[in-house]
């Protein structure tokens, strides 16, 4: 188990789920309640962290429904395809989100209401686009990378619905750029030198936040949602990856690998006051917040295995 | 599917595994085969007992795992920092902080060289030291070793742990088994997932038999007779003749449990990781266990980093940088961490070669997609036991890590290497007529 402070969470009830979901059978059904009537028997708290899934699958890039009810993430699903997979945490239940895909999908992310989400898929050989639906419904963008041998990366829909942040190569270093909700009218963000990536949008879509090596090794950034002056906010040895801001904006989560492995980190807003959550020998990844803002959702390798598990960083 | 025992697997999960080795035909197996051919030269006393080449299929990029350079533009250094190893002056880059621990028990080449660029050619020049064409093409490192040890009677001598051939993409790497020694000395293909279930695709031929049904010989030697027809279509033409050593491998306890990991503590198994390539890499210490003499530990059977179908290799002209942090070097590092330290902890290293590397480097200049392409000019190994002297740097590439400082080291060697320290010493090699040419490279040694 990834080691933290110890704290409480909610028991999550079992409702309508965040996405449109088939018919469940008779036997899920009983599994449904087995899990509430043990939740219901358990106390009202659990002691962090929880492992959400068990089956020790390569997992990387999971991400909160709006209202706390279902978590989607990316697995290893057989040795050749990466699998956008649904975890219902009322009862522990997974299932693919698109049940028919046949291409590797992963990187999603949803809008901040649960409408619209984004992902990438293999389209062809070393060739990776940027699809963007709405949830349930039509494919609002299908975005080609311009050439072979290429793909867009780590894809964030602004809060508005009007935009999507995504990275993508640019000369022999790797940019932001910004498009239109259907994938059009392509801006450049940043012009910096080395890889920018993972941006992730501040709740009132003002900002973005990303991973930069722009000085060096992978440091952490803040700038304003249209481009311009980055803000440097970390400043330790080796990667600083993968920020997202808290539900209210006041905090950063990370990963970093400033303590010789990956751990997960908070730090306020303004890259003050770092704070370590995890301090496991082995891996602690993808951080992703729950709408409460109380909690993360990460990829921990344990045993070595890799599962999903909730962290509280009160 | 040709089930031979399951296994109940303990794990650390709320719920067991089933754990199956599947069988099914024998391709051109050498084990069993007469050992005459073995000369008096051929029989000197080897260093390594066994041999395991870790076959880093698609090519790494050795500026962001064990060859980085710091104080290179950054058109060509990466964003990963460097990171101290055990060895006075050598860095490696974060992603490999378990290899740069371990430094001073093992040796790194860094200055290979190969004359190939594209997969299938340098796929055949790492594995049996020449070119693929012109033909004939010449045995793979394992079968050479194969035809000098013969093996144990239950056991293959040389076995290739993938999902079958290694391929790129739709076309086989020639240089996967017995060349010009035949097929004979293929290897035998064993594939292992994740979770640890160990599979022989070539004996799919088989569906339906279950030898753990059949109280006989008579009875396997029936239930075989209905399929020769199968592997004829097949090409297995050498079936008849392992047909004895495959009876053994099927039915010989001992020889199954090699391939048994759930026989492996949980910790063990844990060590490694729950990954094709971890699962693999401990299956690969109980078959030194067990006596093979050569493995070969692929990483993946296909080189293509993402592409639908294969499985995620080293070929990282996409998201190189990405694959790397997120997938590849925490696998392997973990991985082979295990395998090192398994090895050392079981006595097994001294008599074990461990051999690391790929087919080639990766382009030290960031391509125009900020990944990095195909470099032949420049690459690196990672030799441990079996009577190399460890902690060696061996080699070194130039500022940019674009090409090695005077001499390169060729696949040719490394071959040659491989070979004299499994006993095969010139008169012998050149008896075998194979590697043909090649030098030992002496500062390993």
């Amino acid at each position: 188990m990834p080691c933290c402070n110890p704290a409480t969470i909610e028991i999550v009830p079992i409702s309508v789920g965040w996405l449109s979901r088939s018919p469940g059978s008779f036997c899920a059904t009983l599994v449904a309640l087995a899990a509430l009537l043990t939740a219901l028997a358990a106390p009202v708290s659990a002691t962090e962290p929880v492992q959400l899934t068990r089956d020790g699958r390569l997992k990387f890039s999971p991400v909160v429904s709006h209202d706390g009810r279902e978590i989607v993430y990316v697995e290893l699903a057989d040795p050749t395809i990466y699998r956008l997979t649904r975890l219902n945490l009322a009862d522990g239940s997974t299932k693919p989100l698109h049940p028919d895909a046949r291409t590797s999908e992963f990187e999603p992310a949803f809008s901040a209401d649960g409408k619209i989400y984004a992902y990438l898929k293999t389209s062809g050989v070393l060739r990776v686009n940027l699809i963007i639906q709405e949830v349930g419904g039509a494919t609002l963008g299908d975005v080609p990378p311009a050439d072979g041998f290429s793909g867009m990366r780590s894809p964030a829909i602004a809060p508005d619905r009007k935009h999507v942040v995504y990275s993508f190569h640019d000369g022999g270093h790797q940019q932001l750029f910004e498009v239109d909700i259907t994938g059009k009218a392509r801006r450049a963000l940043t012009t910096s030198r080395g890889i920018n990536n993972w941006p992730a949008y501040s709740p009132d879509g003002a900002e973005v936040v990303f991973g930069s090596s722009r000085d060096g090794d992978f440091e952490i950034y803040r700038m304003p949602a249209s481009g311009g002056d980055a803000q440097r906010l970390t400043f330790s040895p080796g990667q600083d990856i993968r920020p997202r801001f808290s539900p209210d904006g006041k905090q950063i989560a990370f990963t970093t690998h400033r303590d010789g492995n990956a751990e997960v980190y908070v730090m306020q807003s303004d890259g003050s006051s770092p704070r370590r959550l995890t301090t496991s020998p082995d891996r602690d990844d993808y951080p992703a917040w729950y709408p409460d803002g109380k909690r993360l959702v990460i990829v921990s390798e344990q045993g070595g295995r890799h599962d999903l598990y909730s962290i509280s960083v009160e | 599917m040709f089930d031979v025992g399951s296994f109940r697997t303990r794990t650390c999960g709320t719920h067991g595994r089933r754990s199956f080795l599947r069988l099914a035909g024998s391709l051109g197996l050498a084990w069993g085969l007469p050992l005459s051919r073995v000369s008096a030269a051929e029989t000197k006393t080897p260093r390594a007992k066994s041999v395991i080449f870790v076959f880093l299929w698609g090519g790494p990029s050795h500026l962001d795992t064990c060859d980085p350079k710091p104080d290179a533009p950054v058109e060509y250094r990466g964003p990963f920092s460097a990171i101290a190893t055990r060895s006075p002056g050598m860095h490696f880059t974060e992603l490999v902080p378990r290899l740069a621990d371990r430094s001073d028990r093992y040796s790194i080449i860094r200055s290979h060289s190969t004359t190939e660029p594209g997969h299938p050619d340098a796929g055949t020049m790492a594995l049996t030291g020449f070119k693929e064409i012109p033909a004939p093409v010449q045995p793979n490192f394992g079968s050479i070793i194969a035809r000098h040890r013969g093996g144990r009677a239950t056991l293959p001598p040389f076995v290739s742990l993938a999902r079958g051939v290694v391929m790129d993409s739709g076309r086989r790497i020639e240089g996967y088994g017995g060349g010009t020694l035949s097929s004979a000395y293929d290897p035998l293909l064993v594939g292992c997932s994740a979770e640890g279930d160990v599979e022989i695709p070539a004996l799919r031929l088989l569906d339906g038999l279950n030898p753990l049904r059949i109280r006989d010989r008579v009875g396997l030697v029936s239930q075989l007779d209905a399929v020769p027809r199968a592997l004829e279509r097949a090409g297995f033409d050498t079936w008849d003749r392992n047909f004895q050593s495959a009876y053994d491998l099927l039915l010989n306890p001992a020889a199954r449990q090699a391939f048994d990991l759930t026989r492996e503590s949980d910790a063990t198994r844990a060590r490694y990781g729950y990954t094709m390539f971890g699962q693999s890499s401990l299956l690969a210490r109980r078959l030194v266990e067990a006596g093979v003499p050569y493995i070969q530990l692929n990483y993946s059977r296909h080189p293509e980093a993402i592409n639908t179908g294969f499985e995620f290799g080293w070929d990282t002209h996409l998201y190189n940088f990405e694959l790397l942090q997120d997938q590849h070097c925490p696998i392997l590092d973990r991985a082979y961490a295990a395998l090192f330290d398994d090895l050392h902890e079981r006595g097994l290293i001294d008599q074990t070669l461990v051999v690391m590397m790929g087919e080639f480097g990766r382009t030290p200049r960031i391509s125009s997609h900020a990944a990095r392409d195909h470099w032949p000019p420049c690459y690196f190994s990672i030799w441990a036991g079996g009577g190399v002297k460890p902690g060696r740097v061996i080699g070194t590439s130039d500022r940019l890590g674009e090409h090695p400082v005077g001499e390169s080291i060729s696949p040719l060697m490394v071959g040659t290497t491989i070979a004299e320290l499994c006993g095969l010493d010139t008169q012998a090699r050149a008896e075998m007529n194979v590697l043909a040419g090649g030098r030992v490279i002496d500062a390993l040694l």
